[in-house]
């Protein structure tokens, strides 16, 4: 009895470790090329790429809503939350992902001064960030309405993800 | 068995366990300096600053907005992009027991906020720091940077209240920010998969 039970512990921990493996592979697996062309192509109406240099950060977004209190998140870029104003429209635009290594593990290393370019079709806004800071979860301030026109773009961080990193950017076509 | 069990309990418990901290005292929510609300009642574009809770002096703007009533944030930009956003509340309704829980958790006791520009009541302040643009005496908040965000005449600039339009719903204002990490479930399971790996061997042994 004790060898079944034994060897199934064994099995059940193998397949733990297959999948966490696969978990790894999930959030370290390049985002695709062709998912940036596609994003425009798809969403042609709301989708864009967002490129960071200075983070090397080059994702597709994808249109996203709230649920309830439930925020919809892709693994295959990053979530342009659809209610709030196209990056470049006056408001305040919310972009968020996953603070994995191929999405906006990276954000981390991004300075205020540093640019932000979204491509929407044919024409690319450049964004400076201004602010970057470490908040609560419950800090809903960040994405609330804003009269001038911004960037907001977040992701996890802190222990276990306990916190929120975000950075506010701001154009400058003028 | 049941040591195993409990073991498994356990590092569930700690990987799982909510984010949540008991309070005896309901911190009011205040507005992070990035996206600021309230009307503005004292902004420097430049000049040296007092911190409350900080003996040094620091150099940069200095805007101070008034969020709510007995509630005061104050974000301040150095010139080499460091911020600090001071909270301020007023304490003249808080009992001394809950300045003390407030004082563990970081605050500070200000007695007299008239030495602040404030009113002459107690206040109790936080520091939260997060960088900013350096802009060398500009308006890290707004204008005269040269970056167009349509608030450069700060002293006339009113922030709208908090949520609202941008998610068209009601729930702006109690909605937290989105989960982007899920790195608990990593760690879950790669203890779980870890314990059971052991306890299958030593099973195994035994047998």
């Amino acid at each position: 009895m004790k060898r079944i039970t034994g060897a199934l512990y064994i099995l059940i921990s193998l397949a733990l470790l297959f999948y966490g493996i696969w978990l790894i592979r999930e959030r370290t697996t390049p985002i695709a090329g062709d998912s940036l062309e596609q994003a425009g192509k798809r969403f042609s109406d709301s989708a864009f790429t967002v490129h960071i240099p200075s983070a090397h950060i080059e994702l597709p977004a994808y249109s996203a809503i709230i649920n309830g209190t439930t925020w919809q998140t892709t693994k295959r870029g990053v979530s342009y939350l659809s209610t709030s104003p196209l990056p470049g429209e006056k408001g305040n635009s919310v972009l968020y992902g996953h603070n994995w290594p191929n999405i906006l593990a990276r954000l981390h290393d991004v300075k205020p001064g540093d640019a932000i370019f979204i491509t929407r079709g044919d024409k690319t806004t450049r964004f400076i960030i201004r602010f970057v800071a470490v908040v609560p979860p419950s800090e809903s301030s960040v994405y609330a309405a804003s009269a001038d026109t911004r960037l907001t773009i977040y992701t996890c961080t802190g222990f276990l993800d306990r916190e929120r990193l975000v950075v506010t950017a701001f154009p400058d076509f003028l | 068995m049941k040591r195993l069990f409990a073991i498994l309990f356990l590092t569930l418990a700690i990987f799982t366990r909510p984010v949540t901290t008991v309070l005896a005292v309901d911190v009011p929510t205040f507005p992070s300096c990035l996206n600021p609300a309230g009307s503005v009642i004292a902004n420097y574009d430049t000049g040296t600053h007092g911190i409350a809770g900080s003996s040094a002096t620091y150099t940069g703007k200095d805007t101070v907005y008034n969020v709510g009533e007995g509630l005061v944030t104050q974000c301040f930009c150095s010139i080499d992009g460091n911020g600090i956003q001071t909270d301020w509340w007023n304490a003249s309704s808080l009992s001394e027991d809950q300045v003390a829980i407030l004082k563990n958790q970081g605050w500070n006791y200000i007695p007299n906020g008239n030495l602040w520009g404030l009113s002459s009541d107690a206040f109790v302040t936080k520091n939260t720091t997060y960088s900013c643009l350096p802009t060398g005496g500009g308006d890290p908040n707004g204008g005269g940077d040269g970056l167009s965000d349509g608030r450069s005449s700060c002293p006339e600039c009113t922030a709208p209240p908090i949520g609202g339009q941008v998610l068209g719903t009601s729930t702006g204002d109690v909605l937290g920010l989105a989960a982007t990490g899920d790195s608990w479930v990593l760690y879950s399971v790669f203890a779980t998969a870890f314990i059971l790996l052991l306890a299958g061997a030593k099973k195994l042994r035994k047998s």
